[in-house]
């Protein structure tokens, strides 16, 4: 069930919430929640229920063990049987067709590809369970011998099939003390609109002009219809993702639940560094606190066998990060595009990385201290991010590589296709409306108009605010029960 | 080791380690410090490990909300 169905919004939102604050205990909403949320599964996903039942025990059971048995050296044992207990199961669901399609082309072989269904969600639920074991393991927090806390965090419904990935250590002082406000479930509320209005009114509009320049005839792609398909993109991704992050986030504060930002005007960025600390925040974070960190102190107290002294920081930083997107490549999809575009990341942010050390050691050299970008060097800077976004993201959107070479080629004019012809002069002025709130929205000025507004007159803000809110609403669902919205980009992953 | 004395060896290994001379606080905060950034606050957590002759668990190295933190769990370890 997508947050944008009118049976979510009518039926299910309400009934959920007026169900929630009748019950007394906290104890009482946690079992209310879980049984909600394993029923919102279902609706989406009845097939896997039972597996993501299973999955969820034997979850709670690795806590219990590595609790039990706390730095003893078993615990590695048990560790790594979590780790292919999980991503086991992630594995066959997501990338076992795509191995032995691989195994059958390099090889030259005619082995049956299985016929397998993706369970929804099941990404963000590998994620989760890992979490909770390895917080668990790490000494983070303490195992939770009450599998109901264990199945809350796992299948807490706002965030099941597509985030934000709290961590366990965030989740857990919320799962016995939440704070419960008017004001917190009025400012959930208005998020949750928000969210609706970015996904309905933008993403979904904007989608049509998307779809149609990506998938014409490359001969036919003019430069310009390139680089307002791939903005085009860019806008859609943005206002889908963060769309649902909203709505995750308003949900979670009308429950009295605090979730973690998933978005901060990524396209504000200056470099690629920059920007995968302000998009999809919650992988940043996860794949630093369990992929990132265990690696880089792992490396750096051991000894490179050819010269027995202690790794580099360079050395221990590096392949950290390697590891860290191959991991994010493969996990977004299974295919080499997807690599491809894990190491494209990969390649500018280890670029970043090492010219940032370089200006460091000149800065220590010469004795000055870290000085502010110039106005022309934030220009450049940014000129330099938006370039590299461009292509990165056609490649995510088309997730073949030669169709993106092709595609890249379009934008630089390689194509032979010219610079502009009517069918870009037409799509550009059909959703001028719709690129220049995308991208008017994208940056924080309509926030910084609006702050300096309630400074001026905060009862004409405040009546503006929730009249606003009501259109956007009205408009919305006007949108949904017409019936022409989509479903959400990441429900894949 | 006396809480002084633990706030005093960590201001000697982050001048150290940064490579300046600046003063260090219970409320010391990364953002405080040029340079303090999420590699080298890896690096902090080394040093640190080397200089007082112990082992944060992973859990712990994310959570410290000021060096004065850091300093009640190098006391921890240090019994």
């Amino acid at each position: 069930m997508a947050f944008t169905s009118v049976s979510f919004v009518f039926l299910f939102l309400p009934i959920t919430i007026i169900l929630y604050y009748l019950l007394p205990k906290i104890a009482y909403k946690n079992i209310l929640l879980v049984i909600l949320s394993l029923l919102f599964y279902a609706w989406g996903d009845k097939n896997f229920i039972y597996l993501f039942i299973i999955s969820i025990f034997v979850n709670y059971c690795f806590g219990l063990l590595f609790d039990k048995y706390k730095n003893k050296f078993i615990n590695k044992i048990f560790v790594f049987l979590m780790i292919v207990w999980n991503f086991g199961i992630l594995y066959y669901f997501k990338y076992l067709i795509f191995t032995v399609n691989s195994i059958n082309s390099i090889a030259d072989l005619t082995l049956t590809v299985p016929n397998i269904i993706t369970p929804l969600g099941i990404s963000f639920i590998t994620f989760r369970a890992v979490s909770y074991c390895l917080d668990v393991f790490f000494q983070a927090c303490s195992a939770s011998r009450n599998p109901i806390n264990v199945a809350l965090y796992i299948t807490f419904f706002p965030q099941v099939i597509m985030g934000p990935i709290t961590k366990y250590y965030e989740f857990e002082p919320q799962i016995n003390k939440r704070e419960f406000s008017l004001d917190n479930f009025t400012e959930g509320i208005e998020r949750f609109i928000i969210g609706l209005a970015k996904k309905i009114l933008i993403a979904d509009n904007i989608a049509p002009m998307v779809n149609t320049i990506f998938t014409m005839e490359a001969s036919e792609r003019t430069i310009v219809l390139a680089w307002i398909g791939a903005l085009g993109y860019l806008i859609q991704l943005y206002f889908d993702f963060s769309g649902y992050s909203d709505m995750a986030i308003g949900i979670g504060k009308m429950l009295g639940f605090k979730t973690p930002e998933n978005f901060n005007y990524p396209y504000m960025s200056r470099s690629a560094v920059e920007y995968w600390s302000r998009w999809h925040i919650t992988l940043g974070t996860w794949v630093k606190d369990y992929i990132y960190v265990p690696v880089y102190r792992a490396m750096s107290n051991k000894q490179n066998i050819f010269t027995h002294e202690k790794f580099s920081v360079t050395a221990s930083d590096t392949a950290a990060l390697f590891l860290v997107w191959l991991f994010i490549g493969f996990w977004h999809g299974a295919g080499y595009a997807f690599l491809l575009h894990g190491m494209y990341w990969f390649f500018f942010i280890f670029l970043e990385r090492r010219y940032d050390a370089y200006k460091k050691a000149k800065r220590k050299k010469l004795k000055i201290k870290r000085q502010a970008l110039t106005r022309n060097e934030k220009i450049l800077a940014h000129i330099y991010f938006i370039i590299i976004l461009f292509f990165s993201q056609t490649l995510f959107r088309i997730a073949d590589v030669t169709e993106w070479i092709d595609y890249s080629k379009n934008m630089i004019g390689l194509m032979g296709a010219g610079l502009l012809d009517d069918y870009a002069v037409i799509n550009l002025i059909d959703n001028l409306v719709l690129i220049i709130a995308g991208i008017f929205f994208s940056f924080p000025i309509g926030k910084y108009i609006a702050d300096k507004f309630k400074e001026k007159n905060q009862t004409a803000f405040i009546f503006s605010k929730y009249t606003v809110l009501l259109i956007l609403f009205c408009f919305s669902i006007l949108w949904v029960i017409s019936g022409t919205n989509n479903s959400f980009i990441y429900f894949q992953f | 080791m006396t809480k002084s004395e633990v706030m005093e060896k960590i201001k000697e290994i982050l001048n150290d380690l940064f490579d300046d001379d600046f003063d260090v606080t219970e409320s010391t905060v990364a953002d405080d410090i040029d340079g303090w950034d999420s590699l080298a606050h890896l690096q902090v957590i080394s040093a640190m490990e080397s200089g007082f002759n112990i082992h944060f668990t992973l859990g712990e190295i994310n959570n410290f909300a000021n060096v004065g933190e850091m300093a009640d769990s190098i006391l921890k370890h240090l019994g």
